[in-house]
């Protein structure tokens, strides 16, 4: 009987022992699956804590101007947008007139950021003595991360006012008969690091047309890219739709083709191939004659130099 | 909310200067054809006297007997406007369908101008009023 407790003794401690080593095993092979819970709790922890904050997309667009109209992008903050732009006669005019080179109307103008997303502006351009103005308010910002939003949606109003003396002197015009305005909505959107498109609304109005027929309000839907080439240079291209009706049927839409360089340190140089000579939005879209299949071709440039009138902090 | 606060200011004062800038001059919705009735354009019996205003203040301001970009192109006196229409290129210049657009620098010439212009060279280009 002796011997029973005995066997007894080392039954339980073979017991004991094979059960260790299944509890080992068991823990061992939980193992991978404890940390894999412990790297999830981290994960759980990390998503409550590190949601992708809201990132704004900045420069959509180079600069204010695409070519002869303007982008998405305004003046930033205490930031002075100096631009000088030339526009030339027809390429087909020859060695004679290189190429247009003779005979140019030019613009100055200036952008000035009062925040950053709202800017005024004041340009002279020598084309009918015009000068004009605009204010451009950035509305919303394109961004990524946590209520991102897909677009760039900037709001601009101008006005122009054309100084040129009148050609028939015995007629007396009202003061009204000098003055255009443009309202437009750019709606951008910087699709990768390369390229950017805009969409332009545009309605353009004259106080006082030609001919009863002419139309005082044109509307027109611009299209506007950029695609950047590399880090200095990139390419652009511009069309202004004329929306049917008597100005679509008589004068044509505006397309401009042209690159883009950028020397760095806020200077811009574009230079571009155009059907249409004017730098306002009075005289490109609505008085647009030229044809690229009749060879009304322009070359023209734009340089835009920003000058920060306030250190930045 | 001091972002809106800062919306509401600048909406206001967009909407404020819009506001100011249509009760000063207001948007109006004129053409010239309305606007000068009857008067506006009176094609007959057009002179080169009448004409003076677009030949001798516009166009020869840049194509005059000193200087100019075309050398058939002067027009600052009756003979010389006359020779210079003749060669056929200030007609389709200033109806803007040929190479050229005139007058440079500035808007196209309005629709009665031109027909004043092309009614005199049908006339066989007058100096002088036959009345």
């Amino acid at each position: 009987m002796q011997a029973c407790p005995k066997y007894q003794k080392t039954n339980v401690s073979v017991k004991t022992l094979s059960m260790k080593i299944i509890n080992l095993f068991i823990l061992i092979g939980m193992f991978p699956f404890i940390s894999n819970s412990q790297d999830l709790m981290n994960l759980l922890d990390s998503m409550e804590t590190n949601v992708p904050k809201k990132e704004f997309i900045s420069g959509t667009f180079k600069s204010p101007r695409l070519i002869n109209g303007y982008t998405c992008e305004n003046a930033g903050k205490h930031d002075l947008v100096f631009s000088i732009s030339h526009r030339f006669n027809p390429v087909k005019g020859g060695v004679y007139d290189l190429f247009g080179l003779d005979e140019s109307t030019m613009r100055l103008g200036f952008e000035y950021g009062l925040t950053d997303r709202f800017s005024i502006a004041l340009g002279r351009s020598n084309f009918n003595k015009l000068y004009d103005g605009y204010i451009k308010w950035k509305l919303i910002s394109q961004s990524s991360g946590e209520h991102s939003f897909p677009l760039t949606i900037t709001w601009m109003e101008g006005m122009a006012v054309k100084t040129v003396k009148y050609v028939d002197p015995s007629l007396e015009y009202p003061l009204t008969a000098r003055f255009y305005y443009v309202h437009e909505l750019f709606i951008a959107r910087k699709f990768n690091s390369r390229f950017s498109a805009q969409l332009v609304p545009t309605v353009v109005h004259r106080n006082m047309v030609d001919e009863k027929a002419d139309q005082n309000v044109v509307p027109a839907l611009g299209l506007g890219g950029n695609f950047i080439i590399n880090k200095w240079l990139s390419v652009n291209g511009e069309y202004y739709y004329l929306l049917p009706g008597h100005t679509a049927d008589n004068h044509t839409n505006s397309l401009s083709v042209g690159v883009e360089l950028d020397s760095g340190g806020g200077h811009v140089f574009q230079i571009m191939l155009s059907n249409s000579n004017g730098m306002t939005e009075k005289a490109f879209i609505p008085e647009n004659n030229g044809n690229w299949t009749h060879g009304d071709i322009q070359l023209g440039f734009n340089i835009i130099r920003v000058f920060h009138t306030k250190k930045k902090k | 909310m001091k972002n809106f606060a800062r919306l509401a200011v600048y909406f206001s004062i967009i909407t404020g200067s819009a506001l100011l800038v249509s009760l000063v001059d207001g948007c109006t919705f004129q053409n010239e054809e309305d606007y000068f009735g009857e008067t506006y354009c009176d094609t007959i019996d057009v002179s080169y006297e009448d004409l003076t205003y677009i030949f001798t203040d516009i166009c020869a301001t840049c194509h005059n007997s000193i200087i100019t970009p075309r050398p058939d192109i002067v027009m600052d006196s009756y003979e010389n406007v006359k020779a210079s229409i003749n060669t056929g290129l200030v007609l389709p210049a200033i109806n803007h369908s040929g190479d050229y657009k005139m007058p440079q620098g500035r808007d196209k010439l309005s629709t009665c101008d031109i027909s004043k212009i092309e009614a005199w060279v049908n006339a066989g280009m007058p100096e002088i009023s036959e009345n």
